[in-house]
């Protein structure tokens, strides 16, 4: 459920803290809403807690204080799990494994039946133009090779919910595209996208609102007008996510002691 | 639940395929150096199994101390260590770690984690269970001729009790590295363990060292005799219900907490490890570059020696001397043997004492240098060197590590050659084999520095490393030849030589890190160098 009751949140933040052991503080009191059929970007400079924020939705890290829930269910669930897709910052895959035997593994853990996963395979392969590698093993590949079949991993099973760190880190200009057009099409079923990015020219062509983080905080949040209309000098109304950004990290930057 | 126990267990046999098959092909691929590797230490292994019968009756029937009752003690103390170790590692090691892809595709995937944690225990149980049943079953028949009354059975039943608790001991392993209150238990328990341990084992070496046969002083104040011989332990059917229930408890309450774990340490180990094993096997840069970046963190967080990792880095390293070793040519090593033989040869048949010893020193400080190919080629590239995410710590123990081993084997062989000519007393063998490990580790330290002093071409490194030489030789010549002139019992002067040894060995490592440490933070102050 979101903060303001509405029962449309596919993944709900609330009041989330993480304090690393070595006192850094990585998250403070964030909260929000990531709603079904949208793309939310989550921007911010580095340090400012995005990979942070991921791995307290998928229950990877120990979260501090706060609530995590995905589709009302704790992250920690097995059901909850069942509904995420995620793209690590770095692909994190296995070398002994070909790049179709991880597909296939991923469908098997998700319980698709075989036609279903085989059929699903074969499209993602060929749209993501990997279908000549199918019985390669990733140690093989480049970075933007692997990166690519660790996206095809998170979306192999089409999840209603899909966290992607940096998904665009290291792919040519048309996977970009390809990833892009993907994504669209993940939302207009219904999925809800959380996109952590830095290349806030893509995030800004895709994504339906924006969390801007800094130092672990909600800098901003809202789509691109409302975050236009949050600047104070009327002539920044006029600058795209980017220039956004920037007034907003800096403006917080200078007040920094 | 039996889903992801189905679909977990394809994927390990799966890997496990895989991973045979390389070992398999590399097997293949250096089969020279492997049949070579197998027929020195293969052999020299068969050999000393098939002496050690005689040398154990005849050790039975000399030795003024009953047998039992210090062998006893012995695996008391070992047992002791081992249930330490196992207490208080936790503190900053889990008790396995995870592949890389586990991370996105099992613990944020569908899978019910609790089926991966029990998989990769269970894994780890038939590690421990292994690694107690091959020295058992090496050391049965010695064990049976020393504890007249052991059976196989019985032999049997003790490796039933050991690994069962062993199997406890993972689960308490567990709970210490995930739950903060038990980690709080275990650092006391540290400080008991170190304390027992320590006791334990002076009451050995007074056991074996001060018995009435060395000084008979000691045999007539009742506390430090060795008293009557003691039997083996009694481990009975009762005793292995104990153990089980209590491992059942244990794993219960693993299976309980598992849900409730934070998994931050345990995946910050696993993906250091597995881009470790992928640096080692020089997979990939990327690896290297995160790696990298995590080493700095985790040295920023944290003191040295106590980063998580930090072991690791230094298996890493010597993970990578061990690979260059066995990489090189099968020429290299007939040469080495043929140098082994020559020296054995030469010794045997020169009759001045310090001649020998003088002579052992100095080719025990060439042959040294021969695992060191690896670091000598990263010393020649240190710019490649400098990218790797170690620190000195680890360039220096991790190979210091590998030439400690490859010296302690080459000096047993010796020692055993030697014995079998009766050329070293019975009584000497074990202090010997013990000093042997402590001169291993200086003449590591050493080589360590010879290098780092020739690749700087520094004077004050050249002239430490000169005296470091003379230094083994004078401890060397000094505990041979002082038992003999001064009446003291020689397996005193073989430990007295040994700590100082050791003494030495950690004021080299001082030098070598510092040499180490120059290389890493300013080589061009060595690139200046003619």
């Amino acid at each position: 459920m979101s903060q303001n009751g509405e029962r449309e949140d596919a993944v709900t933040a609330l009041h989330l803290r993480k304090v690393y052991e070595n006192g850094a503080t990585a998250l403070d009191d964030l909260s929000f809403g990531l709603r079904r059929g949208e793309i939310l970007g989550l921007v911010g400079p580095n340090g400012a807690g995005k990979t942070t924020t991921l791995l307290c939705l998928l229950g990877l890290i120990e979260r501090t204080a706060g609530e995590v829930a995905i589709d009302g269910r704790p992250p920690e669930s097995t059901a909850a799990r069942a509904r995420l897709g995620y793209v690590p910052e770095v692909p994190l895959l296995y070398n002994d494994l070909t790049v179709e035997e991880h597909l296939r593994f991923v469908a098997m853990a998700h319980r698709l039946a075989e036609a279903d996963a085989s059929a699903r395979i074969a499209e993602l392969l060929s749209t993501f133009d990997l279908l000549g590698h199918k019985d390669e093993f990733p140690t093989t590949f480049s970075k933007g090779t692997r990166q690519k079949l660790s996206i095809l991993c998170a979306l192999v099973h089409e999840p209603a919910v899909l966290l992607a760190d940096e998904p665009f880190l290291g792919l040519d200009p048309e996977s970009v595209w390809r990833l892009k057009e993907h994504l669209r099409r993940a939302r207009d079923r219904g999925a809800a996208v959380l996109l952590s990015t830095h290349m806030l020219e893509a995030a800004e062509t895709l994504c339906d609102r924006y969390l801007i983080l800094h130092r672990g905080s909600l800098l901003a949040e809202g789509t691109l007008d409302e975050l236009r209309s949050a600047l104070p000098r009327e002539e920044d109304r006029r600058l795209g996510l980017e220039g956004i950004f920037l007034a907003l990290t800096r403006g917080e930057t200078d007040d920094a002691p | 639940m039996r889903h992801s126990v189905r679909v977990v267990v394809r994927l390990r046999l799966l890997q496990y395929r895989r991973a045979i098959r390389r070992w398999l092909r590399g097997l293949i691929e250096d089969r020279s150096i492997v049949l070579l590797y197998f027929m020195a230490f293969g052999g020299g292994a068969a050999w000393a199994y098939a002496t050690l019968p005689s040398a154990l009756s005849e050790i039975v029937r000399d030795a003024s101390a009953p047998i039992a009752a210090v062998a006893t003690r012995t695996g008391l103390v070992l047992l002791a260590a081992l249930i330490w170790r196992q207490l208080t590692l936790g503190l900053r090691y889990p008790p396995f770690y995870l592949a890389r892809g586990d991370v996105p595709m099992l613990l944020a995937g569908p899978i019910d984690r609790r089926a991966v944690v029990a998989l990769r225990l269970v894994r780890a149980y038939a590690s421990a269970g292994l690694s107690l049943a091959v020295p058992m079953i090496l050391l049965g028949p010695f064990l049976m001729r020393i504890w007249g009354g052991l059976s196989p059975a019985r032999l049997a039943l003790v490796w039933l009790h050991l690994s069962i608790g062993w199997i406890g001991l993972i689960h308490w392993r567990w709970g210490v590295f995930h739950f903060e209150r038990l980690k709080r238990v275990a650092r006391v328990l540290r400080w008991a363990g170190i304390i027992l341990v320590g006791a334990g084992l002076l009451a050995l070496l007074v056991a074996w060292g001060i018995g009435p046969r060395i000084s008979p002083v000691f045999t007539s104040t009742p506390t430090l005799a060795v008293g009557p011989a003691w039997t083996f332990p009694h481990f009975g059917a009762g005793s292995l219900g104990i153990v089980i229930v209590l491992a059942a408890l244990s794993w219960v309450a693993v299976w309980r907490s598992v849900p409730r774990a934070g998994l931050d340490g345990l995946v910050r180990l696993s993906l250091w490890v597995s881009d470790s094993l992928a640096l080692r096997r020089g997979d990939r840069d990327e690896e290297l570059e995160r790696l990298t970046a995590r080493m700095r963190r985790a040295k920023a967080r944290k003191r040295r020696g106590w980063t998580i990792g930090y072991r690791v880095g230094a298996r890493a390293i010597a993970g990578k001397a061990v690979a260059m070793l066995l990489r090189q040519s099968p020429l290299a090593f007939v040469f080495a043997a043929a140098v082994f033989v020559g020296v054995l040869f030469a010794f045997v048949h020169v009759p001045v004492l310090w001649v020998k010893a003088l002579f052992l020193s100095v080719i025990a400080t060439s042959i040294a240098k021969f695992p060191l190919a690896s670091l000598y080629r990263d010393a020649g590239n240190w710019a490649f060197a400098r990218q790797l995410p170690f620190g000195e710590v680890e360039w220096v123990d991790g190979n210091a590590a590998v030439v400690g081993v490859w010296q302690t084997a080459l000096g047993w062989v010796f020692l055993f050659v030697l014995f079998r000519f009766r050329m070293v007393e019975r009584a000497d063998l074990l202090p010997l084999m013990a000093f042997l490990v402590a001169a291993g580790y200086l003449v590591a330290q050493q080589a360590m520095l010879t290098l780092f002093a020739e690749v700087r071409a520094d004077r004050l490194l050249q002239l430490a490393v000169r005296f470091g030489c003379l230094g083994t030789f004078a401890l060397l010549a000094g505990a041979v030849v002082l038992p003999r002139t001064a009446g003291l019992p020689s397996w005193g002067a073989w430990v007295a030589a040994g700590g100082a040894c050791v003494v030495l060995a950690r004021a080299w490592r001082r030098l070598a890190l510092r040499g180490a440490r120059v290389l890493i933070e300013r080589p061009w102050e060595v690139e200046r160098k003619p």
